[in-house]
Protein backbone atom coordinates (compact mmCIF):
# COMPACT_ATOMS: atom_id res chain seq x y z
CA UNK A 1 0.00 0.00 0.00
CA UNK A 2 2.43 2.61 1.03
CA UNK A 3 4.80 1.25 -1.41
CA UNK A 4 3.84 3.33 -4.62
CA UNK A 5 3.08 6.29 -2.59
CA UNK A 6 6.49 6.18 -0.66
CA UNK A 7 8.22 5.62 -4.41
CA UNK A 8 6.44 8.96 -5.49
CA UNK A 9 7.14 11.39 -2.49
CA UNK A 10 10.82 10.07 -3.24
CA UNK A 11 10.39 10.75 -6.80
CA UNK A 12 9.35 14.09 -5.68
CA UNK A 13 12.70 14.70 -3.21
CA UNK A 14 15.33 12.93 -4.98
CA UNK A 15 15.82 15.80 -7.90
CA UNK A 16 16.17 18.62 -4.94
CA UNK A 17 18.81 16.67 -2.70
CA UNK A 18 21.73 17.57 -4.70
CA UNK A 19 20.85 21.26 -4.34
CA UNK A 20 19.82 21.49 -0.71
CA UNK A 21 23.53 19.55 -0.34
CA UNK A 22 25.05 22.11 -2.15
CA UNK A 23 23.32 24.79 -0.13
CA UNK A 24 24.71 23.13 2.78
CA UNK A 25 27.93 22.93 1.57
CA UNK A 26 28.18 26.51 0.93
CA UNK A 27 26.96 27.73 4.09
CA UNK A 28 29.17 25.45 5.86
CA UNK A 29 32.60 26.73 3.92
CA UNK A 30 31.72 29.91 4.22
CA UNK A 31 30.76 30.05 8.49
CA UNK A 32 33.88 28.16 8.32
CA UNK A 33 35.74 30.93 6.42
CA UNK A 34 36.66 28.32 3.61
CA UNK A 35 35.40 31.04 1.36
CA UNK A 36 36.19 34.57 1.54
CA UNK A 37 32.89 37.00 1.87
CA UNK A 38 34.08 38.95 -0.55
CA UNK A 39 34.45 36.15 -2.85
CA UNK A 40 30.75 34.64 -2.29
CA UNK A 41 28.53 35.73 0.67
CA UNK A 42 27.26 33.01 2.78
CA UNK A 43 23.53 31.74 1.82
CA UNK A 44 22.21 32.97 4.88
CA UNK A 45 23.57 36.24 4.06
CA UNK A 46 22.45 36.66 0.89
CA UNK A 47 18.95 35.49 2.58
CA UNK A 48 19.81 38.43 4.99
CA UNK A 49 20.50 41.16 2.14
CA UNK A 50 17.14 39.72 0.66
CA UNK A 51 15.32 40.67 3.62
CA UNK A 52 16.68 44.35 4.24
CA UNK A 53 15.96 45.22 0.65
CA UNK A 54 12.78 44.03 0.63
CA UNK A 55 11.61 45.94 3.68
CA UNK A 56 13.03 49.08 1.93
CA UNK A 57 10.84 48.50 -0.83
CA UNK A 58 13.44 48.35 -2.62
CA UNK A 59 13.82 45.06 -4.10
CA UNK A 60 9.71 45.03 -5.54
CA UNK A 61 10.71 48.11 -7.06
CA UNK A 62 13.32 46.85 -9.33
CA UNK A 63 11.70 43.18 -9.96
CA UNK A 64 8.95 45.33 -11.04
CA UNK A 65 10.82 47.74 -12.98
CA UNK A 66 12.86 44.39 -14.77
CA UNK A 67 9.66 42.48 -15.53
CA UNK A 68 7.80 45.75 -17.07
CA UNK A 69 10.73 46.25 -19.14
CA UNK A 70 10.86 42.57 -20.08
CA UNK A 71 7.30 42.28 -20.63
CA UNK A 72 7.18 45.44 -22.76
CA UNK A 73 9.95 44.42 -24.67
CA UNK A 74 8.74 40.93 -25.60
CA UNK A 75 5.32 41.94 -26.48
CA UNK A 76 6.53 44.29 -29.04
CA UNK A 77 9.38 42.05 -30.43
CA UNK A 78 7.22 39.16 -30.26
CA UNK A 79 3.89 40.81 -31.61
CA UNK A 80 6.06 41.61 -34.42
CA UNK A 81 7.91 38.36 -35.17
CA UNK A 82 4.52 36.58 -34.69
CA UNK A 83 2.20 38.98 -37.20
CA UNK A 84 5.33 38.86 -40.11
CA UNK A 85 5.75 35.10 -39.06
CA UNK A 86 1.96 34.54 -39.85
CA UNK A 87 2.07 37.13 -42.54
CA UNK A 88 4.91 35.26 -44.68
CA UNK A 89 3.39 31.57 -43.63
CA UNK A 90 -0.04 32.67 -45.06
CA UNK A 91 1.24 34.39 -48.11
CA UNK A 92 3.75 33.40 -50.46
CA UNK A 93 4.38 36.86 -51.88
CA UNK A 94 5.10 38.28 -48.91
CA UNK A 95 7.49 35.31 -47.83
CA UNK A 96 9.69 36.06 -50.96
CA UNK A 97 9.74 39.69 -50.23
CA UNK A 98 10.51 39.86 -46.50
CA UNK A 99 11.85 36.32 -45.69
CA UNK A 100 15.37 36.44 -47.31
CA UNK A 101 16.03 39.59 -45.77
CA UNK A 102 14.74 38.92 -42.22
CA UNK A 103 16.95 35.70 -42.24
CA UNK A 104 20.09 38.14 -43.06
CA UNK A 105 19.45 40.18 -40.15
CA UNK A 106 18.77 37.40 -38.15
CA UNK A 107 23.07 36.78 -38.17
CA UNK A 108 23.38 39.86 -36.77
CA UNK A 109 23.81 39.12 -32.76
CA UNK A 110 21.79 41.81 -31.33
CA UNK A 111 23.55 42.15 -28.65
CA UNK A 112 26.68 43.25 -30.85
CA UNK A 113 24.21 46.52 -31.46
CA UNK A 114 24.83 47.83 -28.42
CA UNK A 115 27.13 50.60 -29.27
CA UNK A 116 25.08 51.64 -31.85
CA UNK A 117 21.83 51.47 -30.19
CA UNK A 118 23.61 53.57 -27.19
CA UNK A 119 24.51 55.79 -30.21
CA UNK A 120 20.99 56.12 -31.47
CA UNK A 121 18.78 55.97 -28.05
CA UNK A 122 21.30 56.86 -25.51
CA UNK A 123 21.15 55.00 -22.17
CA UNK A 124 17.46 55.58 -21.45
CA UNK A 125 14.65 52.76 -21.68
CA UNK A 126 13.94 53.35 -25.45
CA UNK A 127 17.62 51.16 -26.06
CA UNK A 128 16.56 48.64 -23.29
CA UNK A 129 13.24 47.68 -25.01
CA UNK A 130 14.38 47.88 -28.53
CA UNK A 131 17.15 45.59 -27.91
CA UNK A 132 15.44 43.09 -25.99
CA UNK A 133 11.99 43.29 -28.75
CA UNK A 134 15.12 42.72 -31.57
CA UNK A 135 16.45 39.73 -29.79
CA UNK A 136 12.75 38.42 -28.82
CA UNK A 137 11.68 39.10 -32.71
CA UNK A 138 13.46 35.88 -34.46
CA UNK A 139 12.86 33.41 -32.70
CA UNK A 140 9.06 34.42 -32.44
CA UNK A 141 9.12 34.63 -36.33
CA UNK A 142 11.28 32.28 -37.70
CA UNK A 143 9.12 29.67 -35.18
CA UNK A 144 5.76 30.45 -36.21
CA UNK A 145 6.64 31.21 -40.06
CA UNK A 146 8.30 27.48 -39.55
CA UNK A 147 4.94 26.29 -37.78
CA UNK A 148 2.59 28.23 -40.40
CA UNK A 149 4.30 26.82 -43.63
CA UNK A 150 4.80 22.50 -41.67
CA UNK A 151 0.94 22.15 -41.18
CA UNK A 152 -0.17 19.06 -43.01
CA UNK A 153 -1.04 19.99 -46.32
CA UNK A 154 -3.90 17.05 -46.29
CA UNK A 155 -5.17 18.71 -43.17
CA UNK A 156 -5.77 21.99 -45.14
CA UNK A 157 -7.35 20.13 -47.72
CA UNK A 158 -9.46 18.13 -45.96
CA UNK A 159 -10.75 21.54 -44.30
CA UNK A 160 -11.87 22.48 -47.93
CA UNK A 161 -13.16 19.69 -48.77
CA UNK A 162 -15.06 19.79 -45.36
CA UNK A 163 -16.72 23.22 -45.98
CA UNK A 164 -14.07 25.37 -43.96
CA UNK A 165 -14.16 29.33 -45.58
CA UNK A 166 -10.47 31.25 -45.11
CA UNK A 167 -10.98 32.47 -41.67
CA UNK A 168 -12.20 29.24 -39.96
CA UNK A 169 -9.45 27.39 -42.26
CA UNK A 170 -6.59 29.63 -40.05
CA UNK A 171 -8.41 29.38 -37.11
CA UNK A 172 -9.40 25.27 -36.97
CA UNK A 173 -6.20 24.11 -39.11
CA UNK A 174 -3.74 26.42 -39.43
CA UNK A 175 -2.87 28.42 -36.45
CA UNK A 176 -3.69 25.35 -33.94
CA UNK A 177 -1.32 23.34 -36.13
CA UNK A 178 1.32 25.65 -36.07
CA UNK A 179 0.77 26.12 -32.66
CA UNK A 180 3.72 23.77 -31.24
CA UNK A 181 6.38 26.05 -33.00
CA UNK A 182 5.17 29.23 -32.08
CA UNK A 183 5.53 28.03 -28.13
CA UNK A 184 8.86 26.56 -29.02
CA UNK A 185 9.82 30.19 -29.96
CA UNK A 186 7.65 31.54 -27.44
CA UNK A 187 9.97 29.45 -25.18
CA UNK A 188 13.11 30.59 -26.94
CA UNK A 189 11.72 34.27 -27.14
CA UNK A 190 11.42 34.21 -22.93
CA UNK A 191 15.12 33.16 -22.38
CA UNK A 192 16.51 35.75 -24.47
CA UNK A 193 14.42 38.46 -23.06
CA UNK A 194 16.01 38.10 -19.58
CA UNK A 195 19.85 37.26 -21.21
CA UNK A 196 19.29 40.57 -23.12
CA UNK A 197 18.00 42.46 -20.24
CA UNK A 198 20.46 41.41 -17.88
CA UNK A 199 23.19 42.53 -20.29
CA UNK A 200 21.14 46.10 -21.09
CA UNK A 201 20.59 46.84 -17.22
CA UNK A 202 23.67 45.79 -16.55
CA UNK A 203 25.46 48.30 -18.67
CA UNK A 204 23.71 50.89 -18.70
CA UNK A 205 20.65 51.74 -16.35
CA UNK A 206 19.37 53.91 -13.52
CA UNK A 207 16.75 51.49 -12.00
CA UNK A 208 15.76 47.37 -12.07
CA UNK A 209 17.74 44.44 -11.03
CA UNK A 210 20.80 45.26 -13.08
CA UNK A 211 21.36 48.67 -11.67
CA UNK A 212 21.11 47.03 -8.33
CA UNK A 213 23.65 44.68 -8.85
CA UNK A 214 25.85 46.84 -10.54
CA UNK A 215 25.28 49.60 -7.80
CA UNK A 216 26.33 46.57 -5.01
CA UNK A 217 28.92 46.04 -6.99
CA UNK A 218 30.56 49.72 -6.19
CA UNK A 219 30.08 49.43 -3.06
CA UNK A 220 31.11 45.75 -2.75
CA UNK A 221 28.07 44.13 -1.62
CA UNK A 222 28.88 40.81 -2.77
CA UNK A 223 25.63 39.75 -0.87
CA UNK A 224 23.37 42.17 -2.99
CA UNK A 225 25.00 41.15 -6.29
CA UNK A 226 24.35 37.12 -5.46
CA UNK A 227 21.16 38.11 -4.75
CA UNK A 228 20.31 39.98 -8.06
CA UNK A 229 21.60 37.39 -10.06
CA UNK A 230 19.59 34.65 -7.93
CA UNK A 231 16.24 36.76 -8.89
CA UNK A 232 17.14 37.36 -12.53
CA UNK A 233 17.49 32.83 -12.52
CA UNK A 234 14.29 33.04 -10.57
CA UNK A 235 12.67 35.42 -13.05
CA UNK A 236 13.57 33.51 -16.10
CA UNK A 237 12.33 30.08 -14.48
CA UNK A 238 9.14 31.85 -13.47
CA UNK A 239 8.85 32.89 -17.23
CA UNK A 240 9.73 29.15 -18.34
CA UNK A 241 7.02 27.80 -16.19
CA UNK A 242 4.37 30.26 -17.26
CA UNK A 243 5.65 29.08 -20.63
CA UNK A 244 4.98 25.41 -20.08
CA UNK A 245 1.97 25.93 -18.19
CA UNK A 246 0.39 27.33 -21.69
CA UNK A 247 1.48 24.16 -23.62
CA UNK A 248 0.16 21.82 -21.21
CA UNK A 249 -2.77 24.35 -21.54
CA UNK A 250 -2.76 24.97 -26.03
CA UNK A 251 -1.17 21.60 -26.73
CA UNK A 252 -3.19 19.24 -24.07
CA UNK A 253 -4.26 17.05 -27.25
CA UNK A 254 -0.70 16.56 -28.32
CA UNK A 255 0.42 12.84 -27.39
CA UNK A 256 3.49 14.49 -25.43
CA UNK A 257 0.95 15.54 -22.94
CA UNK A 258 -0.81 12.66 -22.69
CA UNK A 259 -0.45 10.87 -19.57
CA UNK A 260 -1.14 7.48 -21.25
CA UNK A 261 -2.45 6.29 -24.86
CA UNK A 262 -5.38 4.11 -24.09
CA UNK B 1 -37.18 21.06 -71.25
CA UNK B 2 -34.28 23.31 -71.20
CA UNK B 3 -34.40 24.05 -74.83
CA UNK B 4 -38.57 24.91 -74.00
CA UNK B 5 -37.05 27.70 -71.71
CA UNK B 6 -33.98 28.74 -74.01
CA UNK B 7 -35.57 32.26 -74.23
CA UNK B 8 -35.82 32.74 -70.52
CA UNK B 9 -32.63 34.53 -68.79
CA UNK B 10 -30.34 31.44 -67.52
CA UNK B 11 -30.53 31.93 -63.70
CA UNK B 12 -34.62 31.87 -64.35
CA UNK B 13 -33.70 28.53 -65.78
CA UNK B 14 -31.75 27.17 -62.76
CA UNK B 15 -35.33 28.98 -61.08
CA UNK B 16 -37.04 26.11 -60.90
CA UNK B 17 -33.90 23.35 -60.26
CA UNK B 18 -33.02 25.11 -57.24
CA UNK B 19 -36.20 25.39 -55.24
CA UNK B 20 -36.79 21.73 -55.76
CA UNK B 21 -33.07 21.18 -54.05
CA UNK B 22 -33.80 23.68 -51.60
CA UNK B 23 -36.76 21.61 -50.70
CA UNK B 24 -35.08 18.78 -50.44
CA UNK B 25 -32.25 20.18 -48.44
CA UNK B 26 -34.58 21.77 -45.77
CA UNK B 27 -37.20 19.20 -45.33
CA UNK B 28 -36.26 16.36 -42.61
CA UNK B 29 -36.22 13.07 -44.61
CA UNK B 30 -34.63 9.39 -43.71
CA UNK B 31 -33.21 8.78 -47.52
CA UNK B 32 -31.43 11.21 -49.26
CA UNK B 33 -31.67 10.64 -52.92
CA UNK B 34 -27.45 10.47 -54.39
CA UNK B 35 -26.41 12.92 -57.03
CA UNK B 36 -25.49 12.28 -60.78
CA UNK B 37 -22.10 12.05 -62.24
CA UNK B 38 -20.90 12.64 -65.72
CA UNK B 39 -17.29 12.08 -66.69
CA UNK B 40 -16.90 12.85 -70.45
CA UNK B 41 -14.01 12.39 -72.52
CA UNK B 42 -11.60 13.51 -69.63
CA UNK B 43 -8.15 13.76 -69.68
CA UNK B 44 -4.97 14.69 -67.39
CA UNK B 45 -2.44 15.40 -67.81
CA UNK B 46 0.59 16.85 -65.32
CA UNK B 47 3.27 18.25 -67.39
CA UNK B 48 4.27 15.42 -70.00
CA UNK B 49 2.91 12.74 -68.25
CA UNK B 50 -0.74 11.87 -69.53
CA UNK B 51 -2.73 10.16 -66.50
CA UNK B 52 -6.01 9.74 -67.76
CA UNK B 53 -7.29 9.96 -71.16
CA UNK B 54 -10.83 9.04 -73.05
CA UNK B 55 -12.88 8.54 -69.42
CA UNK B 56 -16.30 8.34 -70.01
CA UNK B 57 -18.19 7.42 -66.87
CA UNK B 58 -21.37 7.77 -66.11
CA UNK B 59 -22.68 7.39 -62.90
CA UNK B 60 -26.47 7.19 -61.78
CA UNK B 61 -27.94 8.47 -58.43
CA UNK B 62 -27.38 6.30 -55.57
CA UNK B 63 -25.12 3.84 -57.63
CA UNK B 64 -22.33 2.36 -56.27
CA UNK B 65 -18.86 2.25 -58.04
CA UNK B 66 -15.63 1.41 -58.03
CA UNK B 67 -12.70 1.83 -59.41
CA UNK B 68 -9.94 -0.90 -59.36
CA UNK B 69 -6.78 -1.02 -61.40
CA UNK B 70 -2.70 -0.82 -60.03
CA UNK B 71 -0.95 1.68 -58.20
CA UNK B 72 0.05 5.03 -60.74
CA UNK B 73 -3.13 3.68 -63.32
CA UNK B 74 -4.90 7.44 -62.33
CA UNK B 75 -7.44 5.87 -60.28
CA UNK B 76 -6.87 8.39 -57.75
CA UNK B 77 -6.62 11.49 -60.11
CA UNK B 78 -9.81 10.07 -61.86
CA UNK B 79 -11.57 10.67 -57.85
CA UNK B 80 -9.68 14.21 -57.24
CA UNK B 81 -11.27 15.15 -60.65
CA UNK B 82 -14.80 14.63 -59.37
CA UNK B 83 -14.13 16.08 -55.89
CA UNK B 84 -13.44 18.71 -57.71
CA UNK B 85 -9.48 18.89 -56.54
CA UNK B 86 -8.11 18.67 -59.37
CA UNK B 87 -8.91 20.29 -62.77
CA UNK B 88 -9.26 18.01 -65.64
CA UNK B 89 -6.55 19.17 -69.29
CA UNK B 90 -9.55 17.86 -71.25
CA UNK B 91 -13.58 16.73 -71.06
CA UNK B 92 -15.65 18.33 -68.74
CA UNK B 93 -16.92 16.83 -65.09
CA UNK B 94 -20.37 17.32 -63.64
CA UNK B 95 -21.59 16.37 -60.72
CA UNK B 96 -25.12 16.76 -60.10
CA UNK B 97 -25.94 17.98 -63.63
CA UNK B 98 -23.08 21.61 -62.78
CA UNK B 99 -20.02 21.38 -64.19
CA UNK B 100 -16.83 21.44 -62.30
CA UNK B 101 -14.95 23.85 -63.86
CA UNK B 102 -12.66 24.86 -60.40
CA UNK B 103 -14.09 28.48 -59.44
CA UNK B 104 -17.05 27.01 -57.34
CA UNK B 105 -16.35 23.05 -57.64
CA UNK B 106 -17.12 22.14 -54.25
CA UNK B 107 -20.34 22.03 -52.95
CA UNK B 108 -21.62 20.62 -49.43
CA UNK B 109 -22.89 17.87 -51.54
CA UNK B 110 -19.64 16.39 -51.83
CA UNK B 111 -17.71 14.70 -49.09
CA UNK B 112 -14.31 12.81 -49.32
CA UNK B 113 -12.80 9.83 -47.11
CA UNK B 114 -9.19 9.82 -47.70
CA UNK B 115 -6.78 6.81 -46.89
CA UNK B 116 -5.77 8.42 -43.36
CA UNK B 117 -8.57 9.85 -41.54
CA UNK B 118 -7.30 13.47 -41.72
CA UNK B 119 -8.64 13.98 -37.86
CA UNK B 120 -7.75 17.17 -36.86
CA UNK B 121 -5.27 16.11 -33.43
CA UNK B 122 -5.94 19.57 -31.70
CA UNK B 123 -9.92 18.37 -31.89
CA UNK B 124 -11.65 16.15 -29.55
CA UNK B 125 -13.35 13.28 -31.66
CA UNK B 126 -16.81 14.97 -31.54
CA UNK B 127 -15.47 18.36 -32.56
CA UNK B 128 -12.83 16.48 -35.33
CA UNK B 129 -16.88 15.13 -36.74
CA UNK B 130 -18.98 18.51 -36.09
CA UNK B 131 -15.86 20.23 -38.61
CA UNK B 132 -17.91 22.94 -41.00
CA UNK B 133 -20.51 23.34 -39.03
CA UNK B 134 -21.74 25.56 -36.11
CA UNK B 135 -24.80 25.92 -33.71
CA UNK B 136 -26.53 23.24 -31.61
CA UNK B 137 -28.50 21.14 -34.09
CA UNK B 138 -25.03 20.62 -36.03
CA UNK B 139 -23.56 19.62 -33.30
CA UNK B 140 -26.76 16.92 -32.31
CA UNK B 141 -26.42 15.32 -36.09
CA UNK B 142 -22.89 14.99 -35.63
CA UNK B 143 -23.23 13.37 -32.12
CA UNK B 144 -25.92 11.17 -34.26
CA UNK B 145 -23.19 10.23 -36.81
CA UNK B 146 -20.67 9.11 -34.03
CA UNK B 147 -23.42 7.15 -32.91
CA UNK B 148 -23.87 5.52 -36.27
CA UNK B 149 -20.67 4.45 -36.58
CA UNK B 150 -20.59 3.24 -33.09
CA UNK B 151 -18.17 5.48 -31.15
CA UNK B 152 -20.32 7.37 -29.25
CA UNK B 153 -18.74 6.92 -25.83
CA UNK B 154 -15.36 8.24 -27.65
CA UNK B 155 -16.98 11.47 -28.49
CA UNK B 156 -14.77 13.14 -25.89
CA UNK B 157 -10.92 11.99 -26.34
CA UNK B 158 -8.37 13.03 -28.52
CA UNK B 159 -7.78 10.89 -31.95
CA UNK B 160 -4.02 9.96 -31.28
CA UNK B 161 -5.56 7.86 -28.73
CA UNK B 162 -7.81 5.86 -31.00
CA UNK B 163 -7.25 3.25 -33.44
CA UNK B 164 -6.29 3.09 -37.28
CA UNK B 165 -9.80 1.30 -37.47
CA UNK B 166 -11.45 4.32 -34.91
CA UNK B 167 -9.97 6.76 -36.71
CA UNK B 168 -11.48 6.28 -40.06
CA UNK B 169 -14.83 5.31 -38.35
CA UNK B 170 -14.52 8.94 -36.97
CA UNK B 171 -13.87 10.24 -40.29
CA UNK B 172 -16.55 8.02 -42.10
CA UNK B 173 -18.89 9.90 -39.26
CA UNK B 174 -17.08 13.10 -40.28
CA UNK B 175 -18.42 12.33 -43.98
CA UNK B 176 -21.64 11.87 -42.96
CA UNK B 177 -22.54 14.52 -41.08
CA UNK B 178 -23.84 16.95 -43.87
CA UNK B 179 -25.87 13.85 -45.40
CA UNK B 180 -23.98 13.90 -48.22
CA UNK B 181 -25.41 13.16 -52.26
CA UNK B 182 -22.03 12.18 -53.04
CA UNK B 183 -19.15 10.21 -51.14
CA UNK B 184 -15.74 9.50 -52.72
CA UNK B 185 -13.60 7.02 -51.13
CA UNK B 186 -9.76 7.23 -51.48
CA UNK B 187 -8.57 3.81 -50.70
CA UNK B 188 -9.83 4.69 -46.74
CA UNK B 189 -9.53 0.66 -46.43
CA UNK B 190 -5.93 0.41 -47.46
CA UNK B 191 -4.32 0.94 -44.05
CA UNK B 192 -6.24 -1.24 -41.57
CA UNK B 193 -5.61 -5.14 -40.71
CA UNK B 194 -7.79 -7.35 -42.52
CA UNK B 195 -10.31 -7.66 -39.86
CA UNK B 196 -11.12 -4.24 -39.28
CA UNK B 197 -11.48 -3.87 -43.43
CA UNK B 198 -13.76 -6.11 -43.37
CA UNK B 199 -15.98 -4.73 -40.82
CA UNK B 200 -15.53 -1.36 -42.15
CA UNK B 201 -17.09 -2.58 -45.39
CA UNK B 202 -19.45 -3.91 -43.81
CA UNK B 203 -20.66 -0.62 -42.48
CA UNK B 204 -19.81 1.46 -45.62
CA UNK B 205 -22.43 -0.95 -46.92
CA UNK B 206 -24.68 -0.70 -44.53
CA UNK B 207 -24.63 3.04 -44.34
CA UNK B 208 -24.65 3.68 -48.19
CA UNK B 209 -27.65 1.83 -48.28
CA UNK B 210 -29.58 3.52 -45.57
CA UNK B 211 -28.90 7.06 -46.54
CA UNK B 212 -28.69 6.02 -51.15
CA UNK B 213 -25.84 8.93 -51.52
CA UNK B 214 -23.98 8.02 -54.72
CA UNK B 215 -20.72 6.75 -53.61
CA UNK B 216 -17.35 5.90 -55.72
CA UNK B 217 -14.43 3.82 -54.07
CA UNK B 218 -11.24 3.88 -55.04
CA UNK B 219 -9.07 0.72 -54.01
CA UNK B 220 -6.76 -1.52 -55.25
CA UNK B 221 -8.78 -4.32 -53.15
CA UNK B 222 -10.53 -5.96 -56.07
CA UNK B 223 -12.23 -8.21 -52.76
CA UNK B 224 -13.11 -5.08 -51.23
CA UNK B 225 -14.95 -3.78 -55.09
CA UNK B 226 -16.66 -6.75 -55.71
CA UNK B 227 -18.37 -6.56 -52.69
CA UNK B 228 -19.19 -3.40 -52.50
CA UNK B 229 -20.02 -2.30 -56.06
CA UNK B 230 -22.94 -2.03 -58.29
CA UNK B 231 -20.36 -1.44 -60.77
CA UNK B 232 -16.80 -2.53 -60.94
CA UNK B 233 -14.62 -0.05 -63.41
CA UNK B 234 -11.00 -1.51 -64.30
CA UNK B 235 -8.13 1.12 -65.08
CA UNK B 236 -5.32 0.31 -66.84
CA UNK B 237 -2.70 2.90 -68.05
CA UNK B 238 -4.98 5.59 -67.35
CA UNK B 239 -8.03 4.21 -70.02
CA UNK B 240 -10.83 2.53 -68.44
CA UNK B 241 -10.29 -1.23 -69.74
CA UNK B 242 -13.15 -2.97 -68.41
CA UNK B 243 -16.29 -2.76 -66.63
CA UNK B 244 -18.09 -5.44 -64.38
CA UNK B 245 -21.79 -4.80 -63.67
CA UNK B 246 -22.52 -6.64 -60.04
CA UNK B 247 -25.87 -7.28 -59.24
CA UNK B 248 -26.09 -9.52 -56.26
CA UNK B 249 -28.42 -8.90 -53.51
CA UNK B 250 -27.32 -7.13 -50.66
CA UNK B 251 -26.01 -7.31 -47.77
CA UNK B 252 -23.66 -9.99 -49.70
CA UNK B 253 -22.12 -12.35 -47.82
CA UNK B 254 -18.48 -13.21 -48.08
CA UNK B 255 -17.23 -16.32 -49.95
CA UNK B 256 -20.11 -16.00 -52.16
CA UNK B 257 -19.30 -18.08 -55.21
CA UNK B 258 -20.04 -15.47 -58.20
CA UNK B 259 -18.73 -12.78 -56.59
CA UNK B 260 -15.61 -14.59 -56.64
CA UNK B 261 -15.67 -15.76 -59.99
CA UNK B 262 -15.79 -12.12 -60.95
CA UNK B 263 -13.04 -10.65 -58.53
CA UNK B 264 -10.72 -13.91 -60.10
CA UNK B 265 -11.53 -12.36 -63.45
CA UNK B 266 -10.97 -9.19 -63.08
CA UNK B 267 -7.73 -10.19 -61.03
CA UNK B 268 -7.38 -11.95 -64.33
CA UNK B 269 -7.12 -9.28 -66.43
CA UNK B 270 -5.12 -7.25 -64.08
CA UNK B 271 -2.30 -9.24 -63.48
CA UNK B 272 -2.00 -10.39 -67.26
CA UNK B 273 -1.34 -7.15 -67.98
CA UNK B 274 1.27 -7.02 -65.32
CA UNK B 275 2.80 -10.14 -67.27
CA UNK B 276 2.56 -8.48 -71.04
Amino acid sequence: MTGPLGKRSLGIVVPWLLPALLIVAWQGAASGGLIATRVLPAPLDVLAAAWKLVHTGELWQDILISTGRAGLGFAIGGGIGFALGILNGVSPGAARLLDSSLQMLRNIPHLALIPLVILWFGIDETAKLFLVALGVFFPIYLNTYHGVRTVDPQLIEMGRVYGLGRRRLFFEVVLPGALPSILVGLRYGLGITWLTLIVAETISASSGIGYLTMNAREFLQTDVVVLGILIYAALGMLADWAALALERRWLAWHPTFQPEAV
Amino acid sequence: MTAMLDWLPPDLVQYPIRTAREATDTAPRARQPGVEVDVTCVAKRFGETEVLRDIDLAIRPGEFVAIVGHSGCGKSTLLRLIAGLEQASGGTVAVDGHRLDGARDRTSDTRILFQDARLLPWRRVLDNVAIGGTGRAWRAKAEAALARVGLADKAEVWPTTLSGGQRQRVALARALVSEPRLLLLDEPLGALDALTRLEMQSLIDEVWRAQGFTAVLVTHDVGEAVHLADRVVVLDHGRIAQTWVIDRARPRPRGDGELGRIEQRILDRLMQRQSA
